[in-house]
C-alpha cells in the first residue's frame, strides 16, 4: 500500500514539475534560512571548543544597581567579583578577568588594531586553549605582576612572521610583554574566551580596579557537574541578599545572576532589572521571530497544494466512489506533502551547507566556524516535516470532504 | 464590470482568501524593507551637524560609572589634553562623553504637558563646537565666562530647541536636569544627529563640561582635530606622548572617518539582511501566484469558453483575469493599508520620518500591484487563447 502511495505520489510530482518546483523552492530555501539561523546561534550559545567546558560552567558579566531615582547596569568591577563570587562553596574554580579592549598596537612602524584581555591564572584550567607553542601564565605570574602574554596565532604571523613567537616581546598600550604561549585564533562570539593578546590582571597601569564595584571585570565559574547550577546559584543569591548597600537612599536593590551564555543574551536584551523570566522570554521571542517568518511560505504552499488538488479532482471522485474513505484519502495527500517537504528539506539542507561554508569563509563574523551539527540538522528535518504536515493537512480536509459526483466531473465545488 | 468581478472573486472566497492573505503578508514584508531603506537613504543626504574628517578619538580606559571623576584623573586628563593642544600637528582638543559615532549614548527621558520627550546628552568641553565644527545658529557656545555661572550651561541642537520649548527662544530658557538641579540653555546648534548618516534626527543636549570636573564627571574622549594632510603615522608619535605623560592611563586612539565606517555598517546589516530575507519570500509568493492562477484558469476552461462562445472577444477574457487578480491585491492591499496606518499611533515616527513612511507605503502598493499584474500575465494570456469549441469539450 505504502509503496502504492509512494508511486503516486513520484508521478503526481513529476506531472506538474512547475508546481513542483515552487514548492521545493519554497521549502528548501526557507529551510536554509531557518537552518542558518539556527546554526549561528548554535555557535553562539552552544559550549564549544575553547569554551568546552562552559556546560557546567556559569558566568557573571552584568551587574545593576537600582533606587528609587533610578539606577546603573553596567559590568561588574572586580571589587564586587572578588567580595560576592570568588569562593562560592559549590564552586571548583572562579576566575576573574577583564573584558577583551579593543586596542592599538605600533609594531615597526604599522599599526595593528587588535583586542587585549587581562586574566588572572584559574582563567586558563577554565577554558581550553590549545597551545601551539608555550603554555599559559600561571596564577603565580599574575601575582608578581609579571609582564608576561599569551597571543593567537594570527597575531603571531602579523607581529613576527612565520616564526614561533615565545621569547619575543610586544609593546602594547604602553607596556611591554614577553609571549609565553601561543593559541589558536578565537571567535568572537566567545564571550569569555575571546581576545587577541591576554595578559595578567595585575599587569593594569593602575589598582584602582581594586575599590570598583562598577569596571570592566567578569566572572566565569566552573560548578563540579551541570547538577550543581542550582546550588551555586542560591549561594549566590543568599550572598546578595546580604549585600552591603554604601548609601541605602540612592541605591537599595541589586541585580546580578550567574548566566548560561543563552540566559547572559537574554539578561542583556530583555533588560537586567525585568521582573520576568528572561530566558523564557527571549526563547518565545526567537520562536515567534520564526513563525513569522514562516507564516508566508506556509500559506503559499497551502494555496498550491490546494491547487494541486483540484487539478486532481477526477482521481479523487474514482477513488471516493470506489469507497475510499477519508481517512485514507486525508492520509495519501499528507504523506504526499511530506515526502515533498523531505525532498525540499534534503536539497536546503545541502544548500545551508554550501550557504554555511560562505558564511565562514567571506568571514561575517572573524574566526567563527559555522557548521550543521546532528543537533541542527534534526532541528530542520523536524522543521520541514511539521511544515509538510501543517500545509498538508488543511488541502487534505477539503479533499476529503469533496462530493465524489462533481469530483468525478472534475469539478471544484 | 467591477460588480461582476466582485461576485465572482466571492463565489472562489475559500481559494482567494488565502491569495488574499499571501498578498497582504507580502505587503507588510515589502513596506517593512522599504521604509527602511527609504528612512535610510533620506538620512543619507540630510545634513548631520558636525565634520568628522581629520578626527580622532583618543577613547581612555577609565571608570565611567562613577559618578564623580576624582581630581586626580581630572587633573591627568587636562595634562593630557594640554600636551595633545601643543602638538604643531594639532588643529584643537576637547573632551566628549558619549562623541559622534561612538556606540555608547546617554539618555533621558522627560514628560512635558503629558507627553515623553527623550534628550540625548552629551558632556563636552569649551572647544568641542570648534573640533567637530558645530554650526550656532541662536546664542552662543560655550566659552570660559561660563566658570562663573551659577547653573550649569547647556546647548541645544535645533531638533531639541523645537521639541522642548516649542517656538518660544530657547536661549535663557531652564531645564531641570536632577532633581532640583537647573541647567541654563546659552545657545542653539544646528541638527546634530550623533550616528552620523544612518541615525534619525533627535534632540541633543550638550551639557559644559568644566575642565575642574565641578560638575561631576569628565568624559573619557579626547576628540582631536588635525590640520589637514597630517600623516597617519602621526598616531604613533601621538600614542607615545600620551603614554609618557599619563602612563597610568590606557587609552586608544581610533579616527573617526573609521568609527564611521563601522557604525554604517552596523545599521546597515539589518535592512541587507532584511531585503535578502523580502526578496526570498516575495520571489516565492510571486511564483505561488503564478502557479494558482494558472490552475485557476485550467479549472475555469468551461466558463471562460462559455463566454468565449458568446462573443466575449479574447482581450476581454484577458482583462477579465487581470482585473480579478486585480481586484484580489487591491482588497488584501486595503487590509494592509489600514493595519500599517495604525503604526504611528504606535510611536513608529520616533524610528521613521512620516514622508519615508508615505514613501514606504506607495513604494510597496506599487511593487504589490506590478507583481501581481505580471503573475497574472501569462496565465491570462492563456485564457485569453482558449478556442471557444474546444473549451466547451472540455472535461
Amino acid at each position: 500500500m505504502l509503496t502504492n502511495y509512494l508511486k503516486v505520489a513520484l508521478k503526481v510530482l513529476g506531472r506538474r514539475k512547475f508546481f513542483t518546483f515552487i514548492s521545493l523552492f519554497g521549502i528548501s530555501l526557507t529551510l536554509v534560512v531557518l537552518m542558518v539561523a539556527a546554526a549561528i546561534l548554535d555557535n553562539v550559545f552552544a559550549p564549544r571548543q575553547p569554551e568546552s567546558r562552559f556546560d557546567r560552567v556559569l558566568g557573571l558579566y552584568v551587574f545593576g544597581m537600582y533606587g528609587p531615582n533610578g539606577g546603573i547596569t553596567s559590568s561588574p568591577g572586580y571589587k564586587f567579583l572578588d567580595r560576592y563570587v570568588r569562593g562560592l562553596p559549590s564552586a571548583e574554580k572562579t576566575s576573574l578577568f577583564t573584558s577583551q579592549s579593543p586596542i592599538v598596537m605600533y609594531h615597526d612602524g604599522r599599526k595593528v588594531e587588535t583586542h587585549l584581555r587581562r586574566t588572572d591564572g584559574a582563567y586558563w584550567q577554565i577554558l581550553d586553549l590549545q597551545f601551539l607553542e608555550g603554555g599559559p601564565f600561571t596564577e603565580q605570574d599574575n601575582q608578581n605582576a609579571s609582564f608576561v602574554a599569551v597571543i593567537t596565532d594570527d597575531m603571531r604571523r602579523k607581529l613576527y612572521g612565520d616564526v614561533p613567537a615565545v621569547g619575543k616581546t610586544l609593546d602594547v598600550d604602553g607596556q611591554r610583554f614577553r609571549v609565553v604561549g601561543v593559541v589558536p585564533p578565537v571567535s568572537i562570539t566567545r564571550l569569555a574566551a575571546f581576545s587577541e593578546i591576554w595578559a595578567p590582571v595585575r599587569t593594569l597601569k593602575s589598582s584602582d580596579y581594586e575599590r570598583q564595584m562598577f569596571g570592566n571585570f567578569a566572572a566565569i565559574v566552573q560548578a563540579r557537574s551541570r547538577a550543581d547550577f542550582p546550588k551555586l546559584r542560591s549561594e549566590f543569591e543568599q550572598r546578595m541578599a546580604h549585600f552591603v548597600f554604601d548609601d541605602p537612599k540612592t541605591y537599595n536593590r541589586v541585580e546580578a545572576g550567574l548566566d548560561t551564555p543563552f540566559e547572559l543574551a537574554a539578561r542583556s536584551m530583555v533588560g537586567n532589572d525585568a521582573k520576568v523570566d528572561r530566558a523564557t522570554t527571549l526563547r518565545l521571542i526567537i520562536l515567534l521571530a520564526a513563525l513569522l517568518f514562516v507564516t508566508l511560505p506556509t500559506m503559499n504552499l497551502i494555496s498550491i497544494n490546494l491547487s494541486r488538488i483540484m487539478e486532481r479532482a477526477s482521481e479523487i471522485g474514482v477513488r471516493k466512489a470506489f469507497g475510499a474513505s477519508s481517512r485514507a484519502l486525508i492520509g495519501q495527500f499528507v504523506m504526499e506533502n511530506v515526502l515533498l517537504t523531505i525532498v525540499g528539506g534534503a536539497i536546503g539542507f545541502v544548500l545551508s551547507l554550501v550557504a554555511l561554508d560562505a558564511l565562514t569563509r567571506i568571514e561575517i563574523i572573524p574566526y567563527a566556524i559555522f557548521e550543521v551539527n546532528l543537533r541542527i540538522f534534526a532541528y530542520g528535518m523536524l522543521i520541514a516535516a511539521l511544515f509538510g504536515i501543517i500545509s498538508g493537512v488543511y488541502p487534505a480536509w477539503r479533499m476529503s470532504r469533496m462530493n465524489p459526483v462533481n469530483a468525478l466531473r472534475g469539478g471544484a465545488a | 464590470m467591477i460588480k461582476h468581478l466582485l461576485k465572482l472573486v466571492w463565489n472562489r472566497k475559500r481559494a482567494n482568501a488565502l491569495i488574499v492573505g499571501e498578498i497582504f503578508v507580502s505587503f507588510l514584508v515589502i513596506f517593512a524593507v522599504l521604509t527602511g531603506a527609504i528612512t535610510l537613504i533620506g538620512g543619507w543626504r540630510a545634513p548631520i551637524g558636525f565634520d568628522y574628517r581629520n578626527v580622532w578619538d583618543v577613547r581612555m580606559d577609565f571608570d565611567n560609572a562613577q559618578e564623580q571623576t576624582s581630581p586626580e584623573m581630572a587633573a591627568t586628563v587636562m595634562r593630557m589634553i594640554a600636551e595633545v593642544r601643543a602638538m604643531p600637528e594639532v588643529e584643537s582638543a576637547a573632551i566628549s562623553t558619549t562623541p559622534p559615532y561612538s556606540f555608547s549614548t546617554s539618555e533621558g527621558t522627560r514628560t512635558i504637558n503629558g507627553r515623553e520627550v527623550s534628550v540625548l546628552f552629551d558632556d563636552v568641553t569649551d572647544d568641542f563646537a570648534e573640533v567637530m565644527k558645530l554650526k550656532v545658529v541662536r546664542g552662543r557656545w560655550f566659552n570660559a565666562t561660563d566658570d562663573a555661572a551659577q547653573q550649569q550651561p547647556l546647548v541645544l541642537d535645533t531638533n531639541a530647541a523645537r521639541d522642548l520649548f516649542g517656538e518660544a527662544d530657547p536661549v535663557g530658557q531652564k531645564w531641570e536636569l536632577d532633581e532640583n538641579q537647573f541647567g541654563v540653555v546659552v545657545g542653539v546648534v544646528s541638527s546634530y544627529r550623533k550616528s552620523g548618516e544612518v541615525s534619525m534626527p533627535a534632540n541633543m543636549m550638550f551639557r559644559r563640561s568644566a575642565p575642574n570636573g565641578r560638575y561631576g564627571r569628565l568624559g573619557n574622549h579626547i576628540l582631536v582635530r588635525l590640520r589637514p594632510g597630517t600623516p597617519a603615522v602621526f598616531e604613533e608619535k601621538l600614542a607615545a606622548r600620551l603614554h609618557s605623560v599619563a602612563p597610568n592611563v590606557s587609552f586608544r586612539v581610533r579616527h573617526m572617518e573609521l568609527m564611521r565606517d563601522s557604525m554604517v555598517r552596523t545599521r546597515l546589516a539589518p535592512i541587507i539582511i532584511g531585503g535578502i530575507v523580502g526578496v526570498f519570500l516575495i520571489s516565492m509568493v510571486a511564483l505561488g501566484l503564478t502557479g494558482v492562477l494558472w490552475q485557476n484558469v485550467t479549472t475555469r476552461t468551461r466558463e471562460l469558453g462559455l463566454r468565449r462562445a458568446m462573443g466575449a472577444s479574447g482581450g476581454a477574457v484577458h482583462r477579465q483575469i487581470l482585473g480579478e487578480v486585480a481586484l484580489l491585491a487591491t482588497v488584501a492591499l486595503l487590509v494592509g493599508v489600514i493595519v500599517v496606518a495604525q503604526l504611528p499611533i504606535l510611536g513608529a515616527f520616533s524610528i521613521v520620518t512620516p514622508s519615508s513612511f508615505t514613501a514606504g507605503i506607495l513604494g510597496a502598493l506599487a511593487t504589490i500591484y506590478a507583481l501581481t499584474v505580471l503573475c497574472g500575465l501569462y496565465p491570462s494570456w492563456l485564457a485569453s487563447r482558449l478556442q471557444p469549441a474546444d473549451a466547451l469539450r472540455y472535461e
